[in-house]
């Protein structure tokens, strides 16, 4: 941790899962409830490690706390109409993934209104969709699909079941030709030899 | 990239279920178990809830503190010959059959809307599997208000759980017997409205005094005899053949407090 003398230009290192580590300010980082939670009285001796996420997310999430600093406190959800166009820029510049990324890291941080606009987000891409076109969105197992992946888990299951059977089965011989006492072994293996001459005369 | 709801921490899936329309959240729990299953888990509340049996329609609707109740699903049976387009749909544990699935806006107020779920037929089965999954989404485990047609009062109903209202409507002639069978299924009833004619014979034991709150429109003969023997607080009759005589004896009773005690409010229409 960078430690300057005023506390609102403290600036915190942040380490990300590619071990790439930058600069985030104190007063970004503390929208962060985990932050909070972990860093804000004890400090960190080093860079904070966040290294679930990579650092092209952790970079947009903190821009987006950068720019909510000087926001009034949150106060529930903002209706995505009210969005500034800075808010819907950023939101929009966001391919699918980061914006996967972004919502997942955002919960992990405990970044409330970002997490919250992003869950909004989501929830307007449902609106006015019947189940159909809703399982297309959020890409759900539809019940075919979960009925089909189970009946492929069931003759799995069966498969490995018949395969561990056939083991313990020969195991199981093994194990009996082992116990048998020396004569009897002998009078085992001869009776075999027999059935095989046997069969071998009749033909 | 998919946006796979099932694959978000709980509290993302919370959060985003919150922001939806109770509609919506009841859309959503149609698309899987596994969806269903996260409705469940972010434990949404809902206030009051209205089952509706009208015609041949389902519906059940909402009423959220201080505001009017807003429809949220409405079953409806159409032909067969519009059910084209339909797919499966599954509702609760035992309802598997073909529907189609349409949104319908409020005119007046973008906001509002209900999703209308169309079947070829609506049975006992699809009733009670609506039910059932309604109450397991919402764990809705208080009273419901019932609105129902009085053609529907011979048939079997789904388990409401505790009916505290009670609004029979329609233009049939509702036999008393069917009736007091109906209402013996509800012990705790506060309010109960029927608007259609009623026809049989009263008995003092008769279900329909339980009611706290009692409004009745084309009471005709019976008035006299439900206001006679009523112990509820409210009651509001109109249409009635009313004898001069008994009402006097019983406003005699009521203002001497030698009956009636509990009786807040009386309102008598003789057309």
């Amino acid at each position: 941790m960078t430690s300057p003398a005023s506390s609102s230009e403290v600036k915190y290192l942040i380490e990300s899962s590619e071990g790439n580590t930058f600069d985030v300010s104190g007063a970004a980082l503390r929208q962060s409830n985990t932050f909070n939670a972990m860093f804000l009285n004890i400090g960190a001796d080093g860079p904070i490690p966040f290294t679930d996420y990579n650092e092209a997310t952790l970079k947009k999430v903190f821009e987006y706390c950068e720019h909510s600093v000087n926001e009034e406190n949150y106060s529930g959800p903002k209706h995505q109409d009210d969005l500034s166009k800075w808010d819907l820029n950023f939101f929009n510049e966001m391919d699918q993934k980061m914006f996967i990324d972004v919502i997942n890291a955002s919960n992990f941080l405990d970044i409330e209104r970002l997490t919250s606009y992003c869950c909004e987000r989501i929830a307007r891409m449902l609106r006015g969709k019947n189940t159909q076109e809703m399982i297309k969105v959020i890409t759900l197992p539809t019940a075919e699909e979960l009925e089909a992946k189970q009946k492929v888990e069931e003759k799995k299951a069966a498969a490995a079941k018949k395969v561990a059977e056939k083991a313990a089965e020969t195991a199981e011989k093994t194990e009996t030709l082992e116990e048998l006492p020396v004569q009897q072994l002998v009078q085992t293996t001869r009776n075999k030899l027999t059935r095989k001459y046997l069969s071998f005369s009749n033909e | 990239m998919a946006l796979k709801f099932t694959n978000f921490p709980y509290l993302v899936q919370k959060n985003i279920l919150k922001n939806m329309e109770l509609s919506e959240i009841f859309m959503t729990s149609l698309c899987s178990k596994k969806a269903k299953n996260c409705v469940i888990l972010a434990r949404i509340k809902v206030s009051k809830v209205w089952h509706e049996m009208r015609g041949n329609k389902l519906s059940i609707r909402i009423e959220q503190k201080g505001q009017r109740s807003r429809t949220i699903i409405k079953v409806s049976e159409v032909p067969e010959e519009q059910m084209r387009h339909a797919f499966r749909v599954r509702i609760g544990e035992d309802f598997d059959g073909l529907a189609k699935i349409r949104v319908r806006v409020s005119k007046r107020n973008e906001n509002k809307q209900h999703y209308r779920i169309e079947v070829y037929h609506i049975g006992e089965t699809l009733k009670n599997s609506l039910n059932d999954h309604f109450k397991a989404l919402f764990q809705y485990r208080e009273s419901c208000a019932l609105l129902m047609d009085v053609s529907k009062i011979s048939e079997r109903m789904p388990n409401f759980g505790i009916v505290n209202e009670i609004f029979l409507v329609g233009k049939a002639i509702v036999e008393l017997e069917d009736l007091e069978r109906i209402l013996s299924q509800w012990p705790n009833l506060d309010t109960l409205s029927i608007f259609p004619t009623i026809k049989g014979d009263f008995t003092d034991t008769s279900k329909i005094l339980v009611a706290q709150n009692v409004f009745m429109k084309n009471i005709g003969a019976f008035g006299m005899n439900i206001l006679k023997n009523f112990t509820g607080r409210n009651i509001n009759l109109q249409r009635v053949d009313v004898v001069e005589a008994e009402l006097r004896e019983i406003l005699i009773k009521w203002m001497n407090n030698e009956a009636y005690s509990k009786q807040r409010k009386t309102f008598i229409l003789n057309y």
